[in-house]
């Protein structure tokens, strides 16, 4: 007879999943009690993780914050920045040779806050004469000047303008390991897994490692990236594909180093559009990491490398060019039995907004939150997590989908294929027509765990010069005076702000050098 | 601006310091550091607030004397009022700086824009190509101060581990003009002070620690003293 209660995990995959997982898991569960759920996490020496995660959304301070890490000291030992959020390059239409335009969807958006006060119609209504981004935010300005989210006086994991970090992926999952292990009470087990053993209801019972034995459980998280060893190999859940949505499949990556010591570090991810993808330019504390993510079936390799080549410039030369093949899609089930998939194994959907990490954190913290420790509940929070994940990762695909549906770009075949309508999902279509009349308003959001919220759409879309005709209904926009208000407020603090706030860089510094306070 | 070099018996051959018994570099300082070591002294005359420094976000403990930036009540009419002079004053415009972030040895720096500094008159720095005795004594009380500061450095670095920091804006009401907030000051949580265990009290007894948290406290009620002077 099978064991009634749940009271030991264990974890494949040592990437930033695995990891993270692990700490939300352990934390929550209170694994360094002897009554809390034990972990055991175990990682193969021979297969290298991902390692190129770079970006963040600002959960992860919370989450960072929860599991007892100090922010300076995780920052110097990650190479990690401050993200305020992203600058999207030569999406909106082709550029002209040698000019080029762009828009910022930022992290915050403080005193716009759609949700109360949409400033969306009084802005299409021509109320301020400044582009959508920087009409409506402080964040926008204060980040295309390079200037930091805070000052080196601001507590720890406090912020003057919300954000996030960039960090380099291999040293932030040996960073959450010696948390893990020293810290929360995770055992650690370096060993590859070479078999899965079920039990006759088809749950897993144990797994059997090459150097290390057996190792039994009660529950299984499958995070061993895109081998997904426990939810597809063993448990056979097939990968749903979003080939015919997204079409990129192949990813370049460089790691480039500043030209001096004191060049600007941005504070924000470029997204670049090119011929046939769209380059990432990520700030490091020590280096740049740099990559191009392509469609195979619109760009050759060659071809691709001398884009990402000439993106970068001069400085290329004799640098390294990495290729990730991706497989873009989402798990046919998330949760299988007493078997969940968290990180690559469950999904991916290009990092084009930097989610993947997000949604990593999200999923620990909803397996902690609804921990079947009897094993009874395992149907019922399988049940509900493969539903909202489902949601989750479908409105992700629509909020990718529209950067590329929207844009003016026809000069190649890539961006003449990313408007053919058969290419955009209909609960997309269905929302760009209406917003052709009507601005977006918090009605079109109706899931709580929606990833990508009112404000997010409404830097796209305005950001990429979307066109929502109001001539019919303007008399439901009567309250300019209020609106011009707001825009003014925001003004006013961007010119505090550009005052107060020091360089991306010269705050790094000093957090690097003196750490920030507690308080 | 302060000007900051490390003394060199070559270049700083020939300069001369006066003694400033007014302490008039002080005068637009509405903050300025105290060491624990003087907590007790200073606490009967001028509230002890910590606050950070905002070039490097640390914690600093200092005297308040003044009810707004650049403000220093207790200079008045060419002279320092009050019967208590911080220590820090004594020192300017030597300072000792750690030669390096680890080690124990120090240097001492000069604030070579201050005016107290000359050729003409005061006192020789040095003698020759050495240090003079005026110079001996002064760089030996300026590395002692700043031995004590280190040491008001563990203090306050305790106080944050114990979480006994909390911020607090002093409202100030005067006669005249509207009420204001002087925000960015840290002051003794008491109320988190009388819940420590007791394991962790008695270490802030055998640190010397309670006799200056409880001056801290007390020093708040100098509040009103400023604002007497501000009337
Ligand atoms: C080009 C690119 C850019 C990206 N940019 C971002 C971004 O900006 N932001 C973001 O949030 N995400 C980004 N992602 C996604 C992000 O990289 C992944 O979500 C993240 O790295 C998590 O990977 P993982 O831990 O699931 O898998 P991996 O890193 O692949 O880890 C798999 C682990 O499983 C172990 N393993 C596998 N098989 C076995 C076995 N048989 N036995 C024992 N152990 C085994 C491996 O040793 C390894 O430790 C990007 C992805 C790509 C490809």
């Amino acid at each position: 007879m099978e064991k009634q209660t749940i009271d030991r995990v264990a974890i494949v995959g040592g990437g930033t999943a695995g990891w993270l997982a692990a700490a939300i898991l352990a934390k929550k569960l209170n694994s360094l009690d002897p009554d809390g759920v034990q972990l055991t996490l175990i990682e193969s020496p021979d297969i290298p993780i991902l390692g190129v995660g770079e970006g963040t959304w600002p959960t992860i301070r919370s989450t960072l914050q929860s599991i007892g890490v100090d922010e300076s000291e995780f920052m110097r030992e990650c190479d990690a920045t401050f993200k305020q959020g992203a600058e999207f390059v030569n999406w909106r239409e082709t550029p002209l040779k040698g000019s080029k335009h762009s828009y910022f969807h930022p992290l915050s958006a403080v005193f716009h806050s759609a949700y109360d006060f949409n400033l969306a119609p009084y802005w299409l209504l021509g109320q301020s004469p400044q582009p959508y981004d920087m009409a409506t935010t402080t964040q926008s300005r204060i980040s295309r000047l390079g200037l930091a989210p805070k000052k080196i006086t601001t507590p720890s994991y406090g912020a003057i303008q919300n954000y996030s970090y960039h960090l380099n992926a291999t040293k932030f999952a040996d960073f959450l390991k010696r948390h893990c292990t020293q810290k929360l009470g995770v055992k650690f087990i370096c060993a590859n897994v070479i078999e899965v053993e079920q039990a006759g209801s088809g749950a897993i019972s144990s797994l059997v490692t090459d150097t290390r034995g057996r190792v039994d459980a009660d529950f299984f998280v499958d995070c061993s990236g895109s081998r997904a060893i426990l939810l597809g190999q063993a448990l056979n859940v097939g990968w749903h594909k979003i080939d015919d949505i997204i079409f990129n499949d192949t990813a370049l990556a460089m790691q480039v180093p500043y030209s001096s010591p004191d060049a600007p570090i941005a504070s924000h991810t470029i997204a670049t559009a090119h011929e046939a993808g769209w380059t990432w330019d990520i700030g490091l504390h020590n280096r740049r990491g740099v990559g191009y993510v392509y469609s195979s079936r619109h760009s050759s390799a060659e071809r691709a490398e001398a884009v990402l080549r000439d993106y970068v410039g001069a400085e290329s030369e004799g640098l390294e060019v990495r290729k990730i093949p991706l497989n873009l899609g989402y798990r046919e089930e998330f949760w299988k039995h007493n078997c969940v998939a968290i990180g690559m194994s469950a999904a991916f959907i290009e990092p084009l907004e930097a989610s993947a990490i997000f949604l990593v954190e999200a999923a620990a913290n909803m397996l902690a939150d609804t921990f079947p420790r009897r094993r009874a509940s395992l149907d019922y929070a399988g049940r509900k997590f493969n539903a909202t994940f489902k949601l989750r990762w479908d409105k992700s695909i629509d909020f990718i989908k529209l950067h590329y549906c929207i844009s003016g770009r026809r000069d190649s075949q890539y961006w003449r294929d990313n408007v053919a309508p058969t290419s955009i999902p209909d609960s997309l279509q269905e929302k760009l027509t209406q917003w052709r009349h009507h601005p977006p308003s918090k009605h079109d959001f109706d899931y709580a765990f929606e990833p990508f919220v009112l404000d997010s759409y409404l830097f796209v879309l305005y950001g990429m010069g979307f066109n929502t005709d109001l001539s019919a209904n303007r008399s439901a926009f009567s309250d300019g005076e209020q609106a011009l208000q707001k825009f003014a407020e925001i003004d006013k603090l961007s010119e505090r702000l550009m005052a107060e706030l020091p360089s991306h860089r010269h705050l790094l510094e000093k957090v690097y050098r003196f750490g920030f306070q507690t308080i | 601006m302060s000007t900051l070099v490390a003394l060199d018996s070559q270049k700083h051959q020939s300069l001369k310091l006066t003694t400033d018994k007014s302490f008039a570099h002080a005068k637009t300082r509405h903050l300025l550091p105290v060491a624990v070591h003087e907590f007790a002294m200073a606490a009967t005359h001028l509230p002890i607030v910590f606050v950070k420094d905002g070039d490097t976000g640390q914690f600093r403990a200092c005297a308040l004397t003044g009810l707004k930036p650049e403000q220093n009540l207790f200079w008045k009419d060419g002279g320092w009022l009050g019967a208590y002079v911080p220590e820090s004053l004594r020192h300017y415009p030597l300072v000792a700086l750690k030669v390096s972030e680890g080690g124990d040895s120090f240097a001492i720096c000069i604030d070579e824009a201050s005016p107290l500094v000359g050729r003409e008159t005061g006192e020789a720095l040095f003698d020759g190509a050495n240090a003079s005795e005026f110079l001996n004594r002064r760089s030996e009380a300026a590395v002692a101060w700043a031995q004590k500061n280190l040491i008001t450095q563990s203090f306050i670095q305790r106080l944050i581990e114990l979480k006994l920091l909390q911020s607090q804006s002093l409202s100030i009401r005067l006669n005249s003009g509207a009420p204001y907030e002087l925000t960015g000051c840290y002051v003794i949580d008491e109320a988190a002070l009388n819940r420590l265990d007791d394991q962790a009290f008695i270490g802030l007894k055998h640190g010397g620690y309670l006799a200056p948290i409880y001056a801290a406290l007390l020093s708040l009620n100098q509040v009103q003293s400023l604002v007497r002077l501000a009337q």
